[in-house]
């Protein structure tokens, strides 16, 4: 019993450790702020813990998938479920880049500047690698079940669809769970919007979706690198 | 003579893979700021391309380092020099994440989302660029010294690159100025290490916390990969 908890924890120890960096560097953000807070005696940026709680629900969903999955018996009633709802939750975790507009309000200076930014870089960036390492684990799920180009199909059709979510959280003030409470209203606007799309919406769109996919893909390939290294190692044993 | 050649981009495909995403990511920046001058008929954030090609330059430092480094009787040779070189320009790749703080002041002339992902292009483009090439430096100093040595290598360039973006970021010295006056340098510098502002060491702390956190994670995603491969 004891000694297959080692050997499960020693297969995952990368997932685990990432896990661990990523609560770190949450705790830390909501730490930067707290002080920030206690300096100041405001609470501007305090909405920057609720979207950070927001990125994790994807990150959550998709981890326990990821494990679940692996039983084969559980796929097929858990994986659409979960998809939907990650699907949903996803452009919560690139959306807090977006916060960064937030430095030029000039009522929110009210601590040096590059505290705020340093501030935000934590929040921004701990929010987008949850986004990332989520992303790898549902494209994995898909791999595994249906093959490599229907994984990068996702990827790409993920890519666009939550920088298009991004777009309506930020400029329409939609929240993820609208689409569960009103989903007709939400689809007729959606329709109305896709049929006349605004200069606006198409830029925004286009410019995230070319972000987020370049880097993912340097993220991928970053990863390989390391996987070259040993492949090199091995043929340099004779 | 071809042969050895495809059998050597087969090995490094990934290493040409992510030279030219981030070619093709810094032409993007550099697009994003031609249309923003055009619509906006303003030179602000212009600065943005000169720090994106100075980050450009540890990286290739780093990366004709590493190509050098195969041969072992270049290795002596080679590596103080690039090191010292790569040091010095290195802290240019994480400084454009401050270029940030250009949002707090006000510009009427092109919507502030535009400028945001800018923002965030530009950033992450000098940010991977440093990543990158740090995990170059990584490799080299793993390879010959042994894999504590390289993390010790990691976490020192961690902390002297965080004061290094202080430096540029508060006190305005360039790579170069060490170089040209390096007894001024070395004294100012001297200086501030004995006697540390509180935002000296605050900046420091938490940009070298920062990138360390990143540099870690995306170590450890890359091995997730790695425990894909076996399963």
């Amino acid at each position: 019993m004891y000694q297959r908890l080692q050997t499960r924890f020693a297969k995952n120890k990368y997932r685990l450790f990432i896990f661990a960096m990523l609560s770190g560097a949450s705790v830390l953000s909501i730490a930067l702020w707290r002080w920030r807070a206690s300096v100041t005696g405001s609470i501007n940026y305090a909405f920057l813990i609720w979207n950070l709680f927001l990125a994790w629900i994807p990150f959550i969903i998709s981890y326990f998938t990821y494990t679940l999955t692996l039983k084969r018996s559980w796929l097929y009633i858990l994986l659409p479920i979960a998809a939907f709802l990650w699907l949903i939750f996803f452009p919560n975790a690139p959306y807090i880049l977006t916060d960064f507009q937030h430095l030029s309000r000039p009522a929110w200076q009210d601590i040096d500047t590059w505290y705020d930014v340093l501030m935000l870089m934590w929040f921004a960036f701990t929010g987008l690698l949850l986004g990332i390492v989520s992303l790898f684990m549902m494209q994995e799920i898909i791999r595994r079940e249906f093959g490599r180009w229907i994984g990068w199909a996702f990827v790409l059709l993920v890519t666009i669809s939550s920088s298009l979510g991004i777009y309506m959280g930020r400029f329409l003030r939609w929240n993820s769970w609208d689409i569960l409470s009103h989903p007709a209203n939400i689809a007729l606007f959606a329709l109305q919007r896709v049929q006349a799309p605004s200069a606006q919406s198409l830029v925004f769109t286009g410019i995230f979706a070319a972000f987020f996919l370049f880097l993912y893909i340097t993220l991928y390939a970053f990863g390989h690198l390391l996987l070259e290294r040993q492949a090199n190692d091995i043929q340099q044993q004779p | 003579m071809l042969n050895r050649l495809q059998a050597s981009l087969i090995r490094h495909r990934y290493k040409l893979a992510i030279f030219f995403l981030l070619a093709g990511a810094s032409v993007i920046c550099v697009i994003l700021v031609a249309a923003r001058i055009a619509y906006s008929d303003s030179g602000r954030y212009v600065g943005l391309v000169w720090n994106l090609f100075l980050a450009w330059i540890p990286f290739v430092l780093a990366y004709t380092a590493y190509i050098l480094s195969w041969r072992r009787a270049l290795l002596i040779l080679v590596i103080p020099i690039t090191t010292i070189l790569w040091l010095l320009f290195f802290p240019n790749a994480p400084y454009i994440l401050t270029d940030l703080q250009h949002l707090a002041q006000e510009s009427s002339n092109t919507p502030l989302w535009y400028d945001v992902i800018m923002l965030v292009w530009f950033s992450w483009t000098g940010l991977l660029l440093g990543l990158v090439s740090l995990y170059l430096m990584h490799e080299i100093v793993h390879r010959a010294l042994g894999r504590i040595a390289g993390w010790v290598f990691v976490f020192a360039v961690s902390g002297l690159s965080s004061f290094g973006v202080y430096l540029g970021r508060f006190v305005r010295f360039n790579s170069w100025d060490i170089l040209q006056g390096p007894q001024e340098i070395a004294v100012s510098i001297l200086g501030m290490v004995i006697d540390p502002s509180r935002r000296l060491v605050a900046f420091t702390f938490l940009f070298t916390l920062f990138y360390l956190f990143v540099y870690l994670t995306l170590y450890s995603f890359g091995h997730l990969l790695q425990e894909k491969g076996n399963s």
